[in-house]
């Protein structure tokens, strides 16, 4: 069955390099069938800008089933599009309407830069990780399933924390270009878990520490993040970070 | 002197939300007081007596809030100016997912309005002489009584003091909840429950100050002469 085609406007950010100023250019893209995804939809384009001996658009993607977290970008101002719990590349196009003008740019945050069009450098969210998202206990060969009893409901909490796919959309969707929703993620998925406490506190800390440097925001409680996150990520997580910062600083 | 300039977003944080808490509390009980005003002059007078009897303990009070005043405020100017700094270049297009309350949008609005208000507030009422002239209601002065009812025959000075506890109502309805998430009382289970306490707190808070501007000015234009002592609108005239 042929599946139905559509035409879209699309006002893209184009920007050569982190020192280009950028700008938006229009493209009108005829053939665009609903089936596709966001992704195969930039495909289809830069196929076209390609023939026109045009740059295509630069933009970050590699599993293309909404599980790596790199793709992203903020389209018609929301990040990761309008639907809800989608990464880009799980957009369809089925969403939108036949002539719908569609404004696609980059994460804009300091923290998170734009490296070209569409792709930006992710790597503070990396160095946030490293500075404490880990335990360093000797962890040895796998243990016996049931070696060590975790309540259901922590186990199922540390999940959903580590569904956390570090795309940045809840940097670039905070009015104030905060990480806490992902810091919050980082530090649940381990501090909830027997493993993880241990160092729980000093974590907390360290982590925070980080995204000081980093030139990102602070948290102020807007909730954009979890609206935004593909993973529905909650900002009860952000909660659990905040109040292990302050039993922190009560226990020095 | 290193407290005053806060390294860490967090801690800045903190710290804006617990003086928050504790404006919280000073919005209270001073709302307790101000509802006694319906009480007529003498338990209005008397109270403010009672309040200034209290000196010198009254004073540390007074200086230590004046102190989590300026650090609330001091520390919110760090993370307006590193709002600005982390978002460079603007958006275009952006779209609130999360239906964004107003009152969150607006905090930084209706912060500075709360401090203009506090500091008129004050030379109003505090900073003024409770005696004279602007005391005097049908010829008797009724002191600090006296000088607010009469204040209050102003529709311009009701209706600012209506719009100033409108902005408190709504810095709140972000503020009291926002304290809560900062210090980490929230969860999935009953983070819906704490937006909706502190909004029905705030419009608690909101509506019960209103009362004030709202009855002396209805008293001074409509009250009947010998019931304005006691507080009591004259119906016949409404
Ligand atoms: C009646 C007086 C006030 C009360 C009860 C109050 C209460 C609060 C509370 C509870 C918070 C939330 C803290 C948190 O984020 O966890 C807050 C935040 C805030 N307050 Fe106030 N406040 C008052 C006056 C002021 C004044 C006079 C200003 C500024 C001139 C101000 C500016 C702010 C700002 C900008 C925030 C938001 C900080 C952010 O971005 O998260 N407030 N306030
Ligand atoms: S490309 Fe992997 S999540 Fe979208």
């Amino acid at each position: 069955m042929m599946s139905k085609k559509i035409t879209l406007n699309f006002k893209i950010w184009r920007q050569s390099s982190p020192e280009d100023k950028g700008k938006f250019k229009e493209y009108q893209l005829e053939d665009v069938s609903v089936s596709m995804s966001f992704l195969e939809t930039l495909d289809l384009l830069n196929e076209k800008l390609v023939a026109q001996n045009e740059e295509p658009v630069a933009f970050d993607h590699d599993c293309r089933e909404g599980i790596c977290g790199m793709c992203g970008a903020m389209v018609n101002g929301e990040a990761h599009g309008p639907l809800k719990d989608t990464t880009l590349c799980q957009l369809h196009m089925r969403h939108f309407k036949d002539q719908d003008t569609l404004v696609v740019e980059p994460w804009r945050s300091a923290g998170m830069p734009v490296v070209k069009d569409l792709v930006v450098d992710r790597s503070a969210l990396d160095r946030i990780v490293s500075s404490g998202g880990y335990i360093s206990a000797k962890t040895g060969s796998a243990p016996d399933a049931n070696a060590t009893l975790i309540d259901k409901e922590k186990a199922d909490l540390a999940m959903d924390a580590a569904s956390c796919i570090g795309c940045g959309a809840c940097v670039a969707a905070c009015p104030n270009a905060s990480p806490m929703l992902f810091v919050g993620a980082k530090i649940s998925q381990l501090s909830l878990l027997p493993q993880g406490q241990p160092e729980s506190l000093q974590r907390v800390e360290d982590m925070l520490d980080q995204v000081d440097e980093e030139n990102f925001g602070h948290c102020s409680n807007t909730y954009e993040c979890e609206a935004a996150c593909p993973k529905s990520i909650s900002v009860s997580n952000i909660a659990r970070a905040n109040r292990q910062s302050i039993l922190k600083s009560l226990k020095g | 002197m290193s407290f005053l300039v806060p390294k860490s977003l967090i801690r800045i944080k903190q710290i804006i939300a617990v003086t928050g808490l504790f404006l919280i509390f000073f919005v209270v009980a001073h709302l307790a007081g101000n509802l006694t005003f319906f009480a007529g002059a003498d338990v209005f007078n008397g109270y403010a007596k009672k309040l200034q009897n209290m000196r010198p303990f009254l004073n540390f009070f007074e200086f230590v809030l004046f102190l989590i005043f300026i650090f609330h405020m001091y520390l919110t100017v760090f993370l307006i100016i590193r709002k600005r700094k982390v978002r460079p270049v603007k958006y275009s297009v952006q779209k609130s997912s999360a239906q964004r309350s107003f009152s969150s949008r607006l905090m930084t609005l209706t912060g500075p309005i709360i401090f203009i208000y506090i500091v008129l507030h004050l030379l109003d009422y505090t900073f003024s002489s409770h005696e004279g002239q602007a005391t005097v209601v049908n010829g008797k002065s009724l002191g600090l009584y006296g000088l607010v009812f009469n204040s209050f025959s102003s529709l311009r000075h009701s209706l600012w003091y209506i719009f100033s506890m409108v902005a408190v109502g709504l810095h709140l309805d972000h503020g009291f909840q926002s304290f809560f998430q900062t210090f980490g009382i929230y969860s999935s289970k009953y983070g819906g429950f704490l937006k909706k306490f502190s909004r029905i707190f705030s419009i608690c808070i909101t509506l019960s100050y209103v009362t004030i501007p709202i009855y002396a000015y209805f008293l001074n234009h409509y009250g009947n002469d010998q019931v304005i002592k006691v507080g009591v609108l004259d119906e016949s005239k409404l």
